[in-house]
């Protein structure tokens, strides 16, 4: 399933690719980048269970940081690999602290630090106040899919590490009870900042390229909340704690949002996220992947039977 | 302007604009102490309340406080509505099922109000709402005193609800246990709708005062929102006589920091202070929780 997953991800990327269609390729880095965004929230969400909502936190230090080192001499490569390092470190900075409220009160904590770190750009001259830093054309529009694509796959493969390793059982134990978890021999203020940590990277990488795609970053669109909103609708809407759920309801939103946004207007669109949200949460709370539950379980287990579980680096259970 | 006036004046203001959150962290934090729920729309309804008032007085044409009583009644509507139709039925499923309920609710609101009103930054006013009165060396506009006496009606009213009433009996029971109020007899999905009915009525209230004093637009929700719940976490969640006390000091911080420090650290500092208040003392500086 994996496997077919991510092909199908560099086929649909090669295609666009080769089509040399501006308007294909807008769409396919586009869906890119959102592949990682939402992979990037489920880490946190998903699997630990942590409501966030200033995810996109991560999304803007990853822009800024890149812009920032860019536009003082460092090659766009080492630039775009410091925006990970930068959102990794706020991560374990924010989330030591922060990690040991719960639910809401999380989630409120990391919404006001995202509209805190909002306001501290809009008052930073180097980082360009409220106007943002314009960056001048590097990468062409091809080498930005290509980079966005590498990007989802990176989100994708390390969400299907997390479900099948002895890490990913750690931060379900830590979503299903802390304290048990605690008894049970699970580090978990080390686990669950880890996983704030591991949720950073895909979305500062993403931010990272988004700043060469754009070419040009302000806080009103790399911090603005919505971007945190869409993660959410497609993170839910497929099913929090399950890659594929998440990749299902990621792609259902791109095209749903491309095709309200051509056709209609972007409040529609964010009208109708808002009403998707709300219809997920009363009539379908665990996501669209649960009632595919049986048979994506059965293909796996298909899969699996195939090949050796020493080639899967895992072990089986006795 | 003298120095004394000047802050004579800067604590005036911040007085009343303390008297408005505190209206609207009161009603947050009603729901949030009778249902558990986090409203995290609730600055969206304040807009609401913002836009009735509007829409009277300058799309309609009629006096702008006739909005007063059409954004109670709305909001009192779909409070009622809301929680009775939908919010009940959540409310017992997966625990953070309401919270992202609201979460959507925050999406769509702002973008219904600009669909229907445009995204502009508005205000409503009349000619004699912005005439001036000097009382002693503080000069205010009419519409703040409007503010000032409809705020201080619409606490002590709720206050009386909830200290003197049997409704307010059975929220204050249901708030310290929902079992032994549901034993005692006390119908607690009723409560919950009216609790959600009267938060909303405070939000469009506030929502209406700050359209006469203040200017709005229709993505400010999200900040009332933050800026309520920085009062109900600083104030104690669920415990309405907290939210009353930090409303007030925050709307004096905020008239402070305006004055003396320029309003571009307005919401810089108070962000700050609602994440050194939440990792500090979750419960609130006033020490009294839930």
């Amino acid at each position: 399933m994996f496997i077919i997953l991510l092909a199908s991800i560099v086929i649909v990327s090669i295609a666009t690719a080769l089509s040399g269609s501006t308007y294909a390729i807008r769409f396919a880095t586009n869906y890119m980048m959102w592949i990682a965004l939402a992979q990037s929230l489920n880490t946190i969400t998903g699997y630990v269970g942590r409501v966030d909502f200033g995810h996109v936190l991560f999304f803007g230090i990853g822009a800024y940081a890149t812009a920032y080192l860019y536009l003082n001499g460092v090659p766009w490569y080492i630039a775009l690999l410091a925006a990970p390092a930068a959102a990794a470190l706020a991560a374990v900075i924010l989330g030591f602290p922060t990690l040991r409220l719960h639910g809401a009160y999380f989630a409120i904590a990391t919404w006001s630090f995202a509209e805190a770190m909002k306001q501290i750009v809009y008052n930073t001259e180097a980082l360009g106040s409220s106007f943002g830093l314009p960056i001048p054309p590097t990468l062409g529009y091809i080498s930005t899919l290509a980079l966005m694509t590498l990007v989802a796959i990176f989100a994708l493969s390390m969400n299907w590490a997390i479900e099948r390793s002895r890490l990913g059982l750690a931060f379900n134990a830590i979503r299903g009870n802390e304290l048990v978890a605690s008894t049970a021999g699970v580090d978990v203020v080390r686990y669950r900042v880890l996983a704030y940590a591991l949720s950073a990277i895909p979305a500062a990488l993403a931010g990272g390229i988004y700043t060469f795609w754009i070419s040009y970053v302000y806080p009103d669109d790399v911090f603005h909340g919505l971007k945190t909103d869409q993660m959410f609708v497609m993170t839910l809407l497929g099913g929090a704690g399950s890659f594929i759920g998440v990749f299902i309801g990621t792609t259902i939103v791109s095209i749903v949002y491309e095709i309200l946004w051509t056709f209609f207007s972007e409040q529609l669109y964010l009208v109708f996220l808002g009403v998707m949200l709300m219809a997920i949460v009363v009539f379908m709370p665990n996501g669209v992947a649960h009632y595919m539950g049986l048979r994506t379980y059965s293909a796996r287990r298909l899969l699996y039977s195939l090949i050796p579980p020493q080639l899967l680096g895992y072990r089986k259970k006795e | 302007m003298p120095s004394e006036i000047l802050a004579l004046q800067t604590i005036v203001d911040g007085v009343i604009l303390g008297l408005i959150y505190a209206l609207a962290a009161m009603g947050l934090s009603l729901a949030f102490g009778v249902m558990h729920i986090i409203n995290v729309a609730h600055g969206d309804f304040i807009i609401l309340g913002s836009f009735l008032t509007y829409t009277v007085a300058s799309i309609i044409g009629l006096d702008p406080l006739l909005g007063v009583p059409l954004a109670l009644a709305v909001g009192g509507l779909i409070g009622y509505g809301l929680q009775r139709y939908i919010v009940n039925r959540i409310i017992e499923g997966p625990p953070l099922a309401s919270l992202v309920f609201f979460f959507g609710l925050a999406i769509a609101l702002p973008n219904i109000y600009i669909i229907i009103w445009g995204p502009f930054s508005r205000s409503v006013t009349a000619p004699y709402l912005s005439a001036t009165y000097n009382l002693g060396p503080v000069s205010l506009s009419f519409a703040k005193i409007v503010a000032v006496v409809i705020a201080v009606a619409a606490i002590v009213l709720t206050l009386t609800i909830y200290y003197r009433t049997k409704l307010g009996l059975a929220m204050r029971a249901t708030i310290q246990n929902r079992q032994a109020a549901l034993v005692f007899g006390v119908n607690i999905y009723s409560v919950y709708s009216v609790a959600l009915a009267i938060s909303l009525m405070l939000a469009g209230l506030a929502g209406s005062l700050i359209a006469m004093t203040l200017a709005f637009s229709p993505v400010q929700g999200a900040l009332y929102t933050l800026l309520s719940f920085l009062i109900v976490v600083l104030g104690g969640m669920g415990y309405i006589v907290g939210s009353l006390v930090a409303g007030l000091i925050m709307g004096l911080i905020q008239s402070v920091t305006a004055t003396y420090l320029g309003s571009a650290y307005v919401y810089a500092i108070m962000f700050m202070l609602l994440y050194i208040v939440l990792l500090i003392s979750p419960k609130g500086i006033l020490g009294r929780g839930v």
